[in-house]
């Protein structure tokens, strides 16, 4: 009975919560098709003035998408440059998981949880929710990528291309033979963003989804201004990682972060709803 | 069924909302509530549906404590404040997707229960559309289509015609003779002291007055002399 419920509540939540919102999934797919399209742009027109070997593939793809940016360094020359790309993904799932859980809970919440009869399992619902509409948006952007990658170069390239890692993301050597390249640039950032977004969702139980939004925009961009273990985008910007980068945020201390935060978001969610008055 | 609120406080953001309330509502009764804007006749019905959390006091269910052995009341139909359900589904949509949750009813009996507000079970039209009078109707009909033993409804004559008032009346009069324990609030004084069995009047989160309703033939001759 109990599993049962579950179950119900979560496919009613997959389809309000993800295939309702397709239009948002829409968004996402468009913006993975501009930065792609602007990134090989640039790459053929770098690879016409022979500073490119060779264009750019699948992986280098993906690097662009979720490079983020190197540790800025304030010296009164250098002026800050937002990274677009990492920004602009990072911020939009902010926007699209923001108000939910609140939206639903205002409007058919009542009658549902009154017949569930239990927080636990409409917030647990709410989660798996969570989780599934975050992949979803990773799931858009690999598919996109994808298909671009086979449509242009007709294979799945699964490793950086050192001179386009050079020339876009101001990484020499790049060395991913031991496999945890591929970790940082495929495993990290959805982890990075499965922490990001449960925390968003604790936060907008306790503060107004508006707000729970804006705090993780404001932890975004000061991630990208300052290179500390506190802020969490920094465990998403995969240029941060020590692969890419000397001094960089180790790969197991970025998912030991993510792996807590996540844990404690969740049973901080759980715990807050239990006792959350529903008005 | 038996309810019986004992010693309940809540305050929210250092506002006391509800003070030191003590009830007792037994099965196969209408309680009304009466006071003012504010006055914490909606929480008081939030409470007992184990949508806010006293500080204190407790509320017992038929012997379970709300918020200690249960989360919520095992048998409740609410309405409170506006009704609100997904606005592309049809009425019979909605309360079919919600039925589906407990799997009690069938089609047919949420199809009786749509018909019984005076709404048509098979309008193609999207509760987006439906104007406030059917919006309301449709969430009685929600709170009662599952037969719950309690009935909690907030200003359930709101924004409904003659017709819709009247329907209201027999739906809960039906409902209080299958057992059902019913709670009301109303604005309206006259229309809830011909709909309740007993009225608690609450002022500032305190319960103020209690009185069993006297002759109800007399209250209806007021109705319709009013009218």
């Amino acid at each position: 009975m109990s599993y049962k419920i579950i179950k119900k509540l979560v496919k009613y939540d997959l389809y309000w919560g993800i295939l309702n919102k397709w239009k948002k999934y829409l968004v996402m797919l468009i913006l993975s098709l501009i930065i792609t399209f602007v990134f090989i742009k640039n790459s053929q027109f770098y690879y016409r003035l022979d500073k490119l070997d060779s264009m750019p593939g699948f992986l280098d793809y993906i690097m662009n998408m979720f490079h983020g940016m190197k540790n800025f360094i304030s010296d009164g020359n250098t002026q800050f440059e937002i990274p677009v790309e990492w920004m602009a993904f990072h911020l939009f799932v902010a926007f699209a998981i923001g108000n939910y859980i609140i939206d639903d809970l205002e409007k058919c919440g009542i009658n549902i949880i009154t017949r569930v009869r239990s927080r636990n399992k409409w917030i647990i619902s709410k989660i798996i929710w969570n989780v599934v509409a975050v992949l979803c948006f990773y799931l858009v952007v690999y598919i996109v990528n994808i298909i671009i990658a086979l449509s242009i170069t007709g294979k799945l390239q699964l490793s950086l291309t050192q001179s386009v890692c050079s020339k876009f993301f101001e990484l020499n050597n790049v060395n991913m033979e031991s496999g945890n390249g591929l970790l940082a640039i495929i495993i990290l950032p959805i982890l990075s963003s499965l922490a990001i977004s449960q925390m968003q969702m604790f936060l907008s139980l306790i503060l107004k989804p508006i707000i729970s939004f804006l705090m993780i925009a404001s932890i975004l961009i000061l991630s990208a201004y300052s290179m500390s273990p506190y802020l969490i985008g920094n465990y998403s910007m995969v240029q941060r990682s020590e692969i890419f980068m000397k001094d960089g945020i180790s790969i197991l201390t970025a998912t030991i972060v993510n792996i807590t935060i996540i844990i404690v978001s969740v049973i901080g969610s759980i715990v807050y709803f239990n006792r959350k008055d529903i008005i | 069924m038996n309810i019986k609120i004992s010693n309940v406080n809540k305050t929210i953001k250092k506002a006391v909302i509800l003070e030191n309330i003590n009830l007792e509502f037994e099965s196969g009764r209408i309680y009304g509530l009466r006071g003012s804007n504010g006055s914490g006749k909606t929480m008081l019905m939030r409470a007992i549906c184990g949508l806010i959390i006293p500080e204190s006091g407790e509320i017992n269910i038929d012997g379970d404590i709300l918020g200690k052995d249960i989360s919520f009341p095992k048998s409740i139909g609410a309405l409170i404040e506006n009704p609100s359900f997904i606005s592309s589904y049809t009425g019979f949509r909605n309360l079919k997707l919600l039925a589906s949750i407990q799997n009690k009813i069938s089609d047919d009996e949420i199809r009786d229960a749509i018909k019984s507000v005076g709404l048509t079970p098979d309008d193609k039209r999207t509760f987006r559309k439906y104007s406030l009078g059917m919006k309301q109707r449709l969430g009685i009909a929600c709170a009662i289509m599952e037969n719950p033993d309690i009935i909690i409804l907030d200003e359930p004559v709101n924004a409904l015609d003659e017709n819709g008032i009247e329907l209201v009346r027999k739906i809960l009069k039906e409902q209080k003779e299958k057992g059902a324990l019913i709670i009301i609030a109303c604005h309206d004084k006259t229309e809830l002291e011909y709909l309740s069995d007993e009225i608690y009047e609450i002022y500032e989160g305190k319960i103020t007055n209690h009185f069993i309703v006297g002759d109800k033939s007399k209250i209806s001759e007021e109705i319709v002399h009013e009218a």
